[in-house]
């Protein structure tokens, strides 16, 4: 697999990405989040995705000074989710999540609406979803999400099989919980590989920026190893 | 409890469709200039081209094929030749305002006879000729005698409460010649 000039000056932006956002400041924690999401077709414009995703925490830090380092089980999330082709290029869906982390099950209804617009050279994505948060001990959170994505074939017009693409996304997030507001920043730069149309393995980082109405920033950095198979 | 999105997965697959096949099937690749076939290489150099062209491999289930685009004026054009070289048409992209009004009015009435609902999205004036007759037109002498002309339509169109994207091509009497839908590629990883 021949790797071109323009494929190697990405590379170098994305290690360039993640060295600006190593920096410490408040609280940071890095860890990895590998990803199965698995789409299953039905008929009449209706589809299932189905979604397993992990974490593992390796470091955490606050003001810079490293207090934990090491592998550590966060939670796992598995959410199923159907959706309905409603126009050309766009789909609502609905779902819910479980989330297993340190004992406790925790239940997320979920609600989205999402838009793929192809353009000449790359394509545009557009997802604005809600959720519903309901632990047992606590006030019910809401969120209100908002990502926008594009994926650039780095081969050609548009990503075809057997052909890397870059997908950035950038997604915000808006959060009540009780009297608590926060708002969320995620920046999720990919290198993904095209198998086949239906069959993509991605590598990548998310970065998480919260907490920016309190003066306790926090930062998460998460190694994303992230595959798609559609059934 | 941790078994059940298994089994919620097992059952839903059991209702899953069959695969589909695509009704148009195109794969693109960038190509270097070393790789192009020099009878296509030549044609390009002999309309004198001020622009930067960039080279593309296509395959798709009706042959495979090399084309050169390049943007001319705020118009895109597309030269396509086969593997060899040989030159098999020029494609500019124009406003669906460019066509005669005559001409637009009787592709209407054939799509409204197809389609309960429809929107022109591109259209491209596609012309088949002689290696003379096309480099003639790529360095803008304007020579359209002789020259076979067809249209190109990218259409958003609705077929029995079916919204899907078609690629339509007419002749100059504004007569549908071929039809095929456009199959989107894959979009899981940017919808979820």
């Amino acid at each position: 697999m021949r790797i071109t000039w323009n494929t190697r000056n990405l590379f170098g932006g994305l290690l360039l990405l993640l060295g600006v956002s190593l920096q410490g400041q408040s609280v940071s924690q890095f860890g990895t989040l590998p990803v199965v999401n698995l789409n299953i077709g039905l008929s009449n414009g209706w589809e299932v995705n189905t979604k397993w995703e992990t974490r593992q925490i390796l470091s955490t830090s606050v003001d810079g000074e490293r207090l934990e380092r090491g592998f550590d089980f966060s939670l796992s999330d598995h959410a199923v989710v159907l959706a309905k082709k409603v126009g050309l290029n766009s789909k609502v869906a609905a779902g819910y999540l479980l989330r297993f982390r340190d004992g406790d099950i925790i239940n997320r209804s979920i609600q989205q609406f999402s838009v793929v617009q192809r353009l000449r050279n790359f394509r545009l994505a557009h997802r604005l979803a809600s959720d519903q948060t309901f632990v047992q001990t606590e006030a019910v959170e809401f969120r209100l999400r908002y990502r926008i994505g594009t994926e650039f074939a780095l081969n050609g017009q548009s990503a075809d099989a057997e052909e890397f693409y870059l997908k950035l996304n950038n997604e915000y997030l808006a959060s009540w919980q009780g009297t608590d507001f926060d708002f969320e920043i995620r920046a999720v730069p990919v290198l993904g590989y095209k198998f086949t149309d239906r069959n993509k393995l991605e590598l990548g980082l998310d970065m998480r920026f919260d907490s920016f109405l309190t003066e306790d920033l926090r930062r998460r950095s998460w190694g994303i190893i992230a595959w798609y198979y559609k059934v | 409890m941790r078994i059940f999105p298994f089994l919620l997965l097992a059952v839903l697959l059991s209702f899953s469709n069959g695969l589909t096949a695509q009704k148009k099937f195109e794969r693109e690749t960038r190509l270097r200039e070393n790789d192009v076939p020099a009878a296509a290489l030549s044609f390009i150099q002999a309309t004198d081209p001020q622009e930067r062209i960039r080279w593309y491999y296509e395959e798709n289930l009706e042959g495979n094929s090399v084309e050169a685009k390049f943007k001319r004026e705020s118009a895109r054009y597309s030269v396509e030749f086969d593997t060899l070289g040989n030159i098999q048409d020029v494609e500019i992209e124009i406003s669906p305002d460019e066509l005669e009004s005559s001409l637009k009015d009787e592709v209407d009435d054939n799509l409204t006879e197809q389609f309960t609902k429809y929107k022109w999205q591109k259209l491209q004036r596609q012309y088949t000729g002689s290696v003379t007759q096309l480099q003639s037109l790529l360095r803008g002498e304007q020579e359209l005698s002789g020259l076979t002309i067809r249209y190109e339509l990218e259409l958003k169109g609705t077929k029995e409460r079916h919204t899907a994207l078609y690629e339509i091509t007419f002749d100059e009497a504004g007569l549908i010649t071929r039809q095929r839908q456009i199959i989107f590629k894959n979009a899981n990883h940017l919808e979820y």
